[in-house]
């Protein structure tokens, strides 16, 4: 006779129903597990036989065993199908099954004595549940705690092996838990950093203020200890903050990443990923052995990727960015098959002028060769600069008057302010492209740039003479226009006006000759 | 042309004799002339490698390379009165006229916009009033000088350090085929084929200063290969021109130290042509026309000769993208130029 049990796994950042099925046969004594267990699960039989018997149940003896795990091929991780195999064994012995309990699915791991373990990487699997609609979860007592902040569930939750059976064949009630959304642990207001900190810098600042409204990529050039980092780092206090479908996304990723630092709670903060300029390729894109797991451009995912030193990191990891910043996700293959990871970010990047960092500093020497300094600049030619949309140069000018620069100077922009114009500008676009496919200004091409990129009458004369000017090509003048739209868009204009284009014109990348 | 006039040994004593033309000279006017002076061994050390010169001759037309004797008419004649000349030219183009007049413009690799700017802007003259821009093409001033000497329709030749074919930075490949192009020339003292050696380019800067009447420094720092070109300048005799800069400014030390020293400061880029004695032709477009608020930011960018975006707005009390719109308007009609974050003045 044949039982079937529901229960999951971790695809990429899917997760798949898996029907545990269980044969009961006449034969020659064995249990065998199929269906592409991986290791984890194979050994899982060993356990299942002393927990089955610690809990005062009857293991069948005498008979042939065998445990499917349909669909047969597709890979199985993890030791949470140990509680999933157990009840199909048992039900298939016993011929009963509550129906209601048929509907949940059942994850937990199990303990030689017959207790139900916690498992890992509950939250990335309970979020993938409810977006196939899942109403209803066995699991480990000890996870409870961290999967009720996923809605739309009901958790029962189970403690050990002998009372997860009762429950599957009716003899036994558990009261359901329900998830919910949990409350803001932080008040966005209070973060403890702010844009007012930044003093000076106005035209980065504004940069960063169209960056986050259009979706814009930025780079920043600058001397050392411009304040680069400083601005890159403060970039997540401006952005809308994440809703709660937003928030599950982040909390799964970084579930599936193994970065359990916040384990069991919410991810409120948009994330603010910063890798050292030495990161390999699959700690970038994602990768290392077994299923792919996510790299910091899908733990960027809705937030922010800053890239210090951007053209002191490798050339494969540079050039891999591209269809990251043009789709929006990643795609790994690897042996253990294809997976398929959001990371729609802001890319903030930094460099210095030459490699030392003085190039043109009025009070220090530059020790570079122009050699070195025209390798520098071209590391980041090509495919990564065609989609940054915005340029900031930091310069270090001398002035007479530079104490006018003292701390108290006040009146510096606050988050909160550039939060707002920032929010607004981002509700027009939503609004303006609910038709078509794209989210955001800085995704606008083609067709679209053309339709939704409207100019007034003098705003067309001096996009044009601008274009032909200062010697823009195609390309820079089409991202002139993006921002252009974007500045607008901020100022919650329909049309793009004169100085719109003006100031768009400004954050061209400019080709010095080096 | 004038290959068959020299041979092979005259290349070979050219290569060895180098900047000591003085002591040689008269050994190859003998009867016999280079020929000779190999067969001889009379000068002791040199190498009787008549093998390379063999094939660098027969190399010369497929490579379009021309040499010049400092016997020949067409020998810059300016060159031909220092104490250390070539005694033979490698070029590709032509070779300036001797009836023009050169001038000399040299400059830091490292120039900065301003001084790119300025460079771009004294060639453009010169060769709007036809006279010969010489340089040296390495990045920075150097091709900002043949650039502008190539706007204003003019000649100019360019000094190498390395071979005549050997384009030194590679990287300005294009320019050298633009140089010749227009009737400009590319020369070089170095057999074909020699790379660019560090050791080649005080060589090289004297022939710089050595053909032109006078040498305009752009920007310099104080220790470097510009500030080196401008002493030989002087000890040859040549008027040397210095353009005034910011006295914070590490790239002006060299160019204002030589003002101290006696140098002519370039006040406007016409002083120069003044000080040449050649007619200023006015052919400058009318200005365009400014609103009040540009005309008061550009007149700030004028008076305190550099200025960044913190600045303006401190100044004028404006938000960034105020300012920003009035840069781009200015920066677009040609009045100011905006790099690495400096705004600098175009004009």
């Amino acid at each position: 006779m044949v039982s079937w049990v529901k229960s999951c796994t971790l695809k990429g950042m899917d997760t798949e129903i898996i029907y545990t099925e269980c044969d009961i046969g006449r034969g020659l004594p064995a249990l065998n597990i199929v269906g592409l267990p991986d290791t984890a699960v194979r050994e899982s039989k060993e356990r299942l036989r002393a927990a089955v018997v610690n809990s005062g149940l009857v293991f069948p003896l005498s008979k042939r065993i065998t445990v499917n795990l349909s669909p047969a091929d597709t890979k199985k991780e993890g030791t949470h199908l140990d509680l999933a195999i157990a009840l199909s064994l048992l039900a298939c012995d016993c011929g009963k099954a509550a129906p209601h309990v048929r509907e949940a699915v059942i994850v937990g791991e199990l303990s030689l004595d017959g207790r139900v373990n916690p498992v890992k990487n509950i939250l990335p699997i309970t979020i993938g549940l409810r977006d196939k609609r899942i109403k209803s979860m066995v699991i480990p007592a000890d996870n409870l705690d961290e999967v009720t902040i996923v809605e739309g569930i009901e958790y029962y939750p189970v403690h050990s092996l002998s009372e997860a059976f009762e429950f599957f064949i009716g003899e036994r009630e558990i009261k359901p838990v329900r998830g919910e959304k949990p409350a803001l642990e932080e008040n966005p207001a209070e973060w403890e950093e702010d844009f007012s900190e930044v003093k000076g810098n106005t035209e980065a600042k504004r940069a960063v203020e169209i960056s986050v409204s259009g979706f814009h990529h930025l780079l920043l050039t600058g001397p050392p200890g411009c304040g680069k980092s400083m601005l890159a780092g403060r970039i997540y206090t401006v952005m809308p903050e994440l809703d709660y479908e937003e928030m599950l996304e982040v909390t799964r990723l970084y579930g599936i990443s193994g970065d359990d630092s916040r384990r069991g709670r919410l991810m409120y903060r948009r994330p603010f990923r910063s890798p050292a300029a030495n990161v390999s390729s699959s700690a970038m894109l994602g990768g290392g052995s077994g299923m792919p797991k996510p790299g910091e451009v899908t733990l960027a995912h809705r937030g922010v990727l800053f890239m210090d030193e951007m053209p002191e990191f490798r050339r494969d990891v540079l050039e891999a960015l591209r269809q990251p910043l043009e789709e929006g996700h990643v795609s790994i293959s690897r042996a253990a098959g294809k997976v398929t990871y959001p990371c729609r970010f802001i890319l903030v990047g930094a460099r210095n002028p030459c490699p030392c960092g003085y190039l043109n500093d009025p009070e220090h020497r530059c020790s570079c060769s122009p050699l070195q300094i025209k390798r520098y600049r071209e590391k980041l030619s090509g495919p990564i600069t065609d989609r940054i949309d915005l340029f900031v140069d930091f310069a270090r000018v001398y002035s007479p008057d530079s104490g006018k620069y003292s701390l108290n100077s006040g009146g510096e922009r606050s988050s909160f302010e550039m939060k707002q114009t920032i929010e607004a500008a981002r509700i027009i676009q939503k609004k303006r492209y609910s038709g078509e496919k794209i989210m955001y200004n800085s995704q606008l091409k083609g067709k679209l740039l053309e339709k939704y990129c409207r100019l007034k009458g003098d705003a067309e004369d001096l996009y044009s003479e601008g274009c032909e000017r200062l010697k823009i090509s195609r390309r820079g003048a089409d991202k002139v226009l993006r921002v252009a739209r974007t500045i607008a868009d901020m100022e919650q204009k329909e049309n793009i006006e004169m100085h719109h284009m003006a100031e768009a014109f400004q954050f061209r990348s400019r080709n010095s000759e080096y | 042309m004038n290959e068959n006039k020299y041979d092979e040994y005259d290349l070979w004593f050219a290569d060895n004799a180098g900047n000591r033309i003085r002591t040689f000279f008269e050994l190859v006017e003998k009867p016999g002339g280079a020929r000779e002076l190999y067969d001889s061994n009379a000068v002791p050390g040199w190498k009787r490698n008549i093998g390379i010169y063999i094939k660098i001759k027969e190399n010369l037309d497929k490579n379009r390379i021309e040499i010049c004797c400092i016997k020949d008419a067409e020998y810059p004649a300016k060159l031909r009165e220092i104490y250390d000349p070539p005694y033979i030219l490698y070029y590709k183009g032509r070779l300036p006229d001797n009836s023009s007049r050169m001038s000399a413009v040299v400059g830091s690799r490292k120039a900065t916009s301003y001084g790119r700017k300025m460079a771009f802007e004294i060639g453009k003259i010169l060769g709007e009033h036809g006279v010969t821009v010489v340089s040296g093409m390495a990045l920075g001033a150097d091709s900002s000088a043949h650039r502008g000497c190539l706007e204003g329709k003019g000649i100019t030749a360019a000094v190498l350090g390395s071979g005549a074919d050997v384009c030194t930075p590679a990287s300005n490949y294009r320019l050298m085929e633009e140089i010749i192009d227009c009737e400009g020339c590319v020369l070089s003292e170095f057999i074909p084929g020699t790379p660019g050696y560090p050791y080649n380019y005080p060589k090289r800067n004297r022939i710089i200063s050595g053909m032109s009447e006078n040498v305009i420094v752009i920007e310099a720092d104080e220790k470097s290969g510009t500030s080196v070109t401008a002493g030989m300048a002087l000890e040859q005799g040549r008027d040397v021109f210095a353009l005034p800069g910011n006295i914070n400014s590490v790239m002006s030390r060299g160019t204002n130290r030589l003002i101290k020293e006696g140098a002519v400061p370039i006040i406007s880029v016409e002083s120069i042509l003044e000080e040449m004695n050649i007619p200023v032709r006015n052919n400058k477009k009318s200005a365009e026309k400014l609103s009040r608020e540009e005309n008061r930011i550009l007149r700030y960018i004028q008076n305190s000769g550099t200025a960044d975006m913190d600045g303006l707005c401190m100044e004028f009390g404006k938000n960034s993208y105020e300012i920003a719109g009035i840069v781009t308007v200015l920066e677009i009609k040609g009045y100011i130029i905006k790099n690495e974050g400096k705004i600098t003045v175009a004009k």
